[in-house]
This record gives structure tokens, C-alpha cells and sequence, in this order.
């Protein structure tokens, strides 16, 4: 049985439509980078995951955690899957670490809550989930404040508060958009150590195609809260078969560029929230849509390991590599 | 903080002798003198009164022998009460007012606190719904008018209750007083409180919090509740203020000897040092509480202590 | 009008309520047989209310009418809490419209006058003023007024130093209008919506202001008669009858309500634009 398993997941905002058919699976100790622009719905569908979406907005479909069903589960059910068995890693860690109380306090109430750890038994725990993120001088932090901390301790911080329930699956939201490039890296040799030595699965929510491989080895990419592509990591960075995924890989600022080039960007921008569409979200910007993309949704296709959501990418064109990486 | 404190009694010194120099010469400019009666005095007798109390001096003069006096800790005579210095007066009436004024700022903090905690319980819910009209109620109705209707109904038709007065060591006595005087103030609380309580509740640290698997009641008195404190503490200023003014209508309603009702009386009868003194007593006490707020600002929220 | 529409229903109805009153307070001592202070000797003493007796709602202990009385004295508290109100507003708005458009020295300079105000235990003051002079109508507004522009000041500075460095600003200087000018017609246009807000929430506190000094017994003398004054003569004789309590207090119950009803309602409908 895999740990995770979120099946036709959707999420409506009155009617709108926020995530639509969202579908994965993870195994323990799987991983796997949910891939998208901002407002592609990839944050929401992990909130939905929690039941933590904003009031106004609702999910449907199935979430799967450990075999129970999380969707419309009661709020005490909700609650002991929260920290202890998912942890969610926040994108701003300075806005998501109270400001009002101290690091060692923030942490000893988890370590309370989760692990039954009090007095000095917390107080050693603390120090090591600490020392495992590798943030210096732990005995010093557990006194201060996140205003007192920089940004990258910040991060670390929040990786030690995700740790403290022991949670089986970690969900990272844009680990390290806020840090700047000698952190980001740091950061991400740190994810990849805990979820070795934490035996974590994890999901890395980026817009920043660096992370994935590093990381993550199945991949998913989010457009207007449409899966367009699922693949193992490495094809779908180096053979992408969607126009969406292409472009996107396209619009890096890593890839390789003659010099001078401008950097190539996706013309247009995400569609407003409207009710469910029967066309391919995409059409509008895409370079390759046809009539038939503006008046019928494609189906989602599936061939070994990966699928794709895409008229102009039939299932029986083998596009390049994807063999060699089963 | 002991900057500011200092800061704060730098500043706090020029402005009560801004609000004391006012009033004295404000009352000075009042038509009326202390020694008006129905029947004028024989002028040999008025003339012997305004020299003992030196009324006779120019005005600069008693202005500069008043502030001599402060300088020494006496606030001089009082023309209404005979053989009284004014410090005397407050130190019988003070202790009175602050007990009335305390019970009832801790009535309203606790009941206005815990009003706000179950209305954001379920936001727009019909409990948060119903106590927000009770408290629109409550800001409607003064304490003038709250206290001759608790009167009315718990003293004169249940009985339950006495209408007025004020023995030491009854607590029957405080009960009515302190109701009126804190009912308003709970629905101000109440209000304030659960509208930065709905504001903390959004932000993302709680968010977070939740997230984490903190139970609902942690997240709110243990995360949100500091954050939410704030512009709470910072009506409570005021809020303390109006408690002290509010207890000059309280006082005069229920029969109590507190300061309050010294005061008006006092006002009418140009009782020039007693109306002085309470004046600058109310002003002290008004510098004091912006102070202790401005502590209270920077115990709960770190970011300030380090500013 | 469309901002009418877009309030709810409850605000929409305590404004009607609130007209109504107004309206009442105009007209019922205009057309009842009896005049504010007109005593009947051999009229119902306080009886409770009927449509039959003479008196609706009966009379004071002196034979004035409660019904009368009432309306008498919601002029005088309606009338002071608008006239206070915009005394407020004068001197709330261009003060507080002065330092913040000119900023700088002279801002910091005011708004620390109005700190040193705001330390001020104002009720006292006004108490002292209202015993000292007597109980002029004219000083009952300048005291209340001066108690209540602190805030409205301090509002529109705030709001002031906002608008100030919005571009419709720089191009009317750049267009060469002069500062005095540009503070006219384009800044306190601007400032309309929070003053609107602010001043329908004023409008109550002053209405209680002046019946608290009123109750004091220092505010509106006979054969003027106001809620305060009116609230107070009826907490005297509770004991004999409740009505010369409940109706002046329900009255002011009703207005206060309305107007806050209100004055919530336009926050909520105007507060985004003026964030925006």
C-alpha cells in the first residue's frame, strides 16, 4: 500500500475552479516535485491534502494517507495526521514562524504534543532536531526569536518545527525561493540528508526546476490546476513531452542560452478561475494548439511510467528517450 | 524600558504643569469666587478669608506660591472643606475610586475577554452574531443609564441588592457600581478584542500553527492571543480613563465617597485647590496608564523590545 | 444613492428609523397639545401608557408631558450631536489635513501638541469649564468639540500623508496649481470617505458627551431640556414611576443604535476604497 494516494483530488471555489483531477501516488519514502507557476493551484491542492484550505473553498475526490481517508475526515482525525503524520514546510518561513514566541517554546509544544516530551527530556530533543538541521549554536536559539534569526536559520528553524512530530511525509512549499543561491543549496543538501535519515517521504511544491532532480524522483506539472505532465524526474527534465512542461523548461534562467540571447519567456499569462473548461487550459498560450484544443479537454494519457494531458502528444509517438529511463 | 520610563517622566512633568496651569487660570477667569454665598459676608470677615487663603495676592503670585506648594508635596487648602489640605481629601477619596475603577476594569477584562474567545469561535456563526448585537447594545447604553435601570431592578423591585451607599468591607455594596461601570467597557472589549482576534487568526504563522496539529484552543490562547492583545492594551488607556471618568457619575449615583464626587461638587463651588488637585491627580494617572501600556506593548511583542 | 443601496438591510433601516425620529422630534412638540414645559395641574400623574388618557404616555411628577419631553429633548441632543460633530470636523479636518499635507516639521510639530492633548483628562476639563461658566449652550459645543477633534485629526493626517505622494498629486503640482490649491481639490475630496465613516461615529459620542454633563446636572438648562438632562430627572423619581426613566433612555437606546448601525455599515461599504 503506498502512503499517499490522492485520486481525481479537486477544489472549487464557489464555482470556480481552483485544482481539477488531480491524481499521484507516493510510496514511503517516495518523493516526488509538484512542478507549476504561482496560482497553478499546486499549494492548494497540498492545503487540501490537510484540510487546511481558506474558508470558501472545498475539496473533492480522495485523499489517502497510510490507508485512511483524509477528505471530509473529522477535525480530531485531521488534527493527528497534522505534524505528526504530514509535515508541511511553509514557504515564508518569516511569516510562518510566530513572532511573538521563542523558538524553544514554539518547538516544545510539538515535541509536548507529539512525542509526549517534556522538561528535559524536550529540551534535549529540541537541541537535536536543532542540531540535525544543522543550524549552529542550538542552545542560543532556543531563546531567541524569529525576528533575531536570518533567513536561512529561519528555514531551518521551520525544517526542525516539520521534524519535531515525526512525520512520515514532509511537504516542502518553495524550500528555498526566499534564500539566496549559496543558502538555496545548502538548504537542499540539508532536505535530502533528513530524508535519508529520517526515512521521509516528501513532496517539494518549487517553480525552480534546479530542485527536482536533486530531490524529487517523480515529477508532476500544475497548470491552472490541470495535471499537464507526470513522469520520473529525469526524462521530464531532459525530454519533456507537453508544450506546457517544454516551454517551461524553456523559460529557466539555468538553461543553456547564447550569450546576449533574451531570456525566452511563456507569452501570456494564467487564466482567470472559471468553472471547469472543456478545452485545454493551455490552448490560449500554446505554440502548437489547434481547433481541437480550444473545444475539447484532452484525456489524460498514460504510457509506463509517465502521463500527459496533451492533444498534440498521442500516445503512440514515442517521443525520444523516456525508454531508457525505465 | 527604564529609558523609557525616564523618557516618559521627562515629558509627562511638562504636561501636567501645562494641564495644572490651565485650570488654574481658567478657573480664575470663571465669574464666582469660593466665598459667594446666598447671603454675601460682611466684607471685613471676606477680606480677613481671601487673606488667609491669599486670595488678596495677585493672580502670578498665588500661581507661583500653588506650584511652591506642589514642589513640597501640598496642594494647599481646601475652600470647601475646613481645616482640610487637599492631599488629604484625595488620600480619603482615592483609595475608594481605584478599588470602584479596578473591580470594574477586571469585570470587563475577563468578561469582555471571554465573550471575544466565543464569538471567534465560529465567525458569522449565530452565537458570534448574537453577542456581537448584545455588545452594540452594550456601547449604546452609558453608564448613567445602565446604573439608575440596575438600580431599579436588582435594588428597588428584586430587593437583592442595596441602591447605594459604601461601608468598608461590604461587598454587597460594590456589586451595582461595578456592574454599571464595567457593562459598557465589556462590550467595547469584547468588540476590540474579537476583531484582532479574527485579524491574528488569518495570518499565516496560525495558519502554520494549525498546520503543525495544534489543537484549535492553543492555537488561539497560546498563538494568537499575544498578537490579539495588542490593540486591546492600547484602548485600555483610555479605556482606564474613562473608567475613572465614568466613576464621577457612578459615585454620585450609588452614594459613594470616592474622589468623583468631590470633584463636581467641588467645580461648583470654585473650590479652587480640591478641583486643581483632582485634576492633576486624573492627569497623573492618565500619563501613567500610556505608560503602562506602552510597557505592556513591549513585554508582549519582542519586535519592540529590541527597537 | 447607489452607496445607499449597497448597505444592509439593517443599516438601511436605522436610517429610516433615525429620519423618522428626527422627523418626530420636529413635528410631535409642534403639533401635541402641550408644550415642552407646559405643566398640567390636573393631569394623569405617570400613568402607564394608553391611548385613551390625555397624555399618551403620561406625565412627569410636575404634569409635563413624557411624550413631549422626550421629543424636546432629542432636538436639543440630535441638534448638539450634529452641530458638535462638525465642530469636530472643522477643526479635525484641517488640522489634521495640515500636517499631513505639509508633513515634515510642522507635522511632527502638531501632531506632538495633539499627544500632549491627548494626555489631557478632557472630561474633567469640560466639567470644570461647564461648572465655572455656567451652562452655556455656544460653550457645551466648543467643549465638546475641542474634547473630540483629537481623533478625527489624527485620521485625517494619516490618511494625508498617503494621498500626498499618489501620482494625481505630483501632476497637479507639476500642472502648477498651488499648494493650497492641490490641498482643496484634490486632497480633501479625497478624504471624504474616512471623514464620512468617522463623523456618522462621532455623532453618538457626542450625543453621550453632552447627556453625560447633562446628568451631571452641567449641561442643558430649563426650560431647554435634553436625554441627559431628562435621564436624570427620571433616575430621581424611579421610585414612584419607571416611564420618566424608560423613555428618554429608550430613546437615546434608539438613536445611538441607528447611528451606529450606520456608521459600521459605511465603514464596511467605504473602508476598501480608502485602503485602495
Amino acid at each position: 500500500m503506498n502512503l499517499l494516494s490522492v485520486r481525481e483530488l479537486a477544489v472549487y471555489a464557489q464555482q470556480a475552479c481552483v485544482l481539477r483531477e488531480l491524481s499521484f501516488e507516493l510510496a514511503a519514502g517516495g518523493s516526488l516535485a509538484i512542478i507549476g507557476e504561482s496560482g497553478s493551484g499546486k499549494t492548494q491542492a497540498m492545503l487540501a491534502l490537510l484540510g487546511l484550505l481558506a474558508p470558501g473553498l472545498r475539496a473533492q475526490g480522495s485523499v489517502r494517507f497510510d490507508g485512511e481517508e483524509l477528505i471530509g475526515a473529522p477535525e480530531a482525525r485531521l488534527r493527528a495526521v497534522r505534524g505528526a503524520g504530514i509535515a508541511y514546510v511553509w514557504q515564508d518561513a518569516l511569516a510562518s514562524l510566530n513572532p511573538y514566541l521563542r523558538i524553544g517554546t514554539q518547538l516544545g509544544e510539538l515535541l509536548a504534543l507529539h512525542q509526549q516530551l517534556r522538561g528535559g527530556a524536550a529540551r534535549a530533543e529540541a537541541l537535536r532536531l536543532l542540531d540535525a538541521v544543522r543550524l549552529a549554536q542550538p542552545a542560543l536559539r532556543l531563546h531567541q526569536y524569529p525576528h533575531e534569526l536570518s533567513g536561512g536559520m529561519r528555514q531551518r528553524v521551520m525544517l526542525a518545527l516539520a521534524l519535531a512530530g515525526a512525520p512520515r511525509l514532509l511537504i516542502a512549499d518553495e524550500p528555498t525561493s526566499a534564500l539566496d543561491i549559496s543558502l538555496r543549496q545548502q538548504i537542499v543538501e540539508l532536505l535530502a540528508e533528513l530524508r535519508r535519515s529520517h526515512r521521509l517521504a516528501l513532496i517539494v511544491i518549487t517553480h525552480d526546476l534546479s530542485l527536482v532532480e536533486p530531490l524529487c524522483e517523480r515529477s508532476l506539472v500544475l497548470y491552472a490546476g490541470e495535471m499537464m505532465e507526470a513522469a520520473p524526474s529525469a526524462p521530464l527534465l531532459r525530454a519533456p513531452r507537453h508544450p506546457y512542461t517544454q516551454a517551461l523548461l524553456r523559460a529557466q534562467p539555468g538553461a543553456a542560452l547564447p550569450p546576449q540571447s533574451v531570456l525566452p519567456s511563456i507569452a501570456g499569462s494564467l487564466p482567470p478561475l472559471a468553472p471547469p473548461a472543456a478545452r485545454c487550459v493551455f490552448a490560449p498560450r500554446c505554440d502548437r494548439a489547434d481547433a481541437r484544443c480550444a473545444q475539447q479537454r484532452p484525456d489524460w494519457r498514460v504510457q509506463a511510467q509517465s502521463g500527459w494531458r496533451c492533444h498534440q502528444v498521442p500516445a503512440a509517438a514515442d517521443h525520444g528517450g523516456h525508454g531508457a529511463a525505465r | 524600558m527604564l529609558n523609557l520610563v525616564l523618557r516618559r517622566l521627562l515629558t509627562g512633568i511638562p504636561t501636567l504643569l501645562l494641564l495644572l496651569t490651565l485650570c488654574f487660570f481658567l478657573m480664575r477667569l470663571a465669574p464666582g469666587g469660593p466665598f459667594d454665598r446666598e447671603r454675601s459676608l460682611p466684607p471685613a470677615v471676606e477680606t480677613a478669608l481671601r487673606a488667609e487663603y491669599h486670595l488678596d495676592e495677585s493672580l502670578w503670585q498665588q500661581y507661583r506660591r500653588y506650584l511652591g506648594g506642589i514642589a513640597q508635596g501640598d496642594f494647599g487648602p481646601s475652600f470647601q472643606y475646613e481645616g482640610y489640605r487637599v492631599q488629604e481629601l484625595i488620600a480619603a477619596g482615592l483609595p475608594v475610586s481605584l478599588q470602584l475603577g479596578g473591580a470594574a476594569l477586571l469585570l470587563a477584562l475577563l468578561a469582555g475577554g471571554a465573550l471575544a474567545v466565543l464569538a471567534v469561535r465560529k465567525p458569522g456563526g449565530p452565537l458570534d452574531r448574537a453577542l456581537m448585537s448584545l455588545t452594540l447594545l452594550g456601547i449604546c447604553l452609558p453608564n448613567y443609564v445602565v446604573a439608575p435601570l440596575l438600580v431599579l431592578l436588582f435594588a428597588l423591585t428584586l430587593g437583592w441588592l442595596p441602591a447605594g451607599g459604601w461601608q468598608p468591607g461590604q461587598w454587597r455594596d460594590l456589586v451595582l457600581p461595578v456592574a454599571a461601570l464595567a457593562l459598557p467597557q465589556i462590550a467595547y472589549i469584547a468588540r476590540i478584542l474579537r476583531s484582532s482576534l479574527l485579524e491574528t487568526l488569518a495570518a499565516p504563522y496560525i495558519r502554520a500553527a494549525r498546520a503543525r496539529g495544534l489543537s484549535e484552543s492553543r492555537v488561539l490562547l497560546v498563538h494568537a492571543i499575544k498578537p490579539a492583545l495588542l490593540p486591546l492594551i492600547s484602548y485600555l488607556g483610555p479605556a482606564a480613563a474613562a473608567l475613572l471618568t465614568g466613576s464621577v457619575v457612578i459615585e454620585q449615583v450609588f452614594g459613594i465617597p470616592g474622589l468623583g464626587r468631590y470633584f463636581v461638587q467641588a467645580a461648583l463651588n470654585r473650590d479652587y485647590t480640591l478641583v486643581l488637585g483632582v485634576v492633576t491627580l486624573y492627569g497623573a494617572l492618565v500619563l501613567l496608564c500610556n505608560l503602562l501600556v506602552d510597557l505592556a506593548y513591549g513585554a508582549l511583542d519582542p519586535r519592540q523590545r529590541a527597537a | 444613492m447607489s452607496l445607499l443601496r449597497r448597505l444592509p438591510r439593517s443599516a438601511q433601516l436605522a436610517l429610516l428609523l433615525l429620519m423618522l425620529l428626527a422627523l418626530a422630534a420636529m413635528l410631535v412638540p409642534l403639533l401635541s397639545p402641550y408644550a415642552c414645559d407646559q405643566i398640567d395641574f390636573g393631569g394623569v400623574w405617570s400613568a402607564p401608557p394608553g391611548l385613551q388618557a390625555a397624555h399618551w404616555l403620561g406625565t412627569d411628577s410636575l404634569g409635563r408631558d413624557l411624550l413631549v419631553r422626550g421629543f424636546c429633548g432629542a432636538r436639543v441632543s440630535l441638534l448638539v450631536g450634529l452641530v458638535g460633530t462638525l465642530v469636530a470636523l472643522l477643526i479635525g479636518v484641517s488640522y489634521g489635513a495640515l500636517a499631513g499635507y505639509f508633513a515634515g516639521r510642522l507635522d511632527a510639530l502638531m501632531m506632538r501638541v495633539v499627544d500632549v492633548l491627548y494626555a489631557l483628562p478632557f472630561m474633567f476639563l469640560v466639567i470644570v469649564l461647564m461648572a465655572l461658566f455656567g451652562r452655556h449652550f455656544l460653550l457645551l459645543f466648543v467643549a465638546l468639540g475641542a474634547v473630540l477633534w483629537l481623533d478625527m485629526a489624527r485620521l485625517v493626517r494619516g490618511q494625508t500623508l498617503a494621498l500626498r505622494e499618489r501620482e494625481f498629486v505630483a501632476a497637479a503640482r507639476l500642472a502648477g496649481l498651488s499648494e493650497l490649491q492641490i490641498l482643496r481639490r484634490h486632497i480633501l475630496p479625497n478624504l471624504a470617505g474616512v471623514v464620512i465613516v468617522y463623523a456618522t461615529l462621532t455623532v453618538p459620542q457626542v450625543i453621550l458627551v453632552e447627556s453625560f454633563i447633562s446628568f451631571l446636572g452641567l449641561g442643558v438648562q430649563e426650560p431647554l431640556t435634553s436625554w441627559g438632562v431628562l435621564i436624570n430627572d427620571g433616575a430621581r423619581e424611579m421610585q414612584s414611576s419607571i416611564w420618566p426613566l424608560l423613555i428618554p433612555c429608550l430613546l437615546l437606546l434608539l438613536t445611538l443604535l441607528c447611528l451606529n448601525l450606520i456608521g459600521e455599515a459605511l465603514r464596511a461599504a467605504l473602508e476598501p476604497q480608502v485602503r485602495r
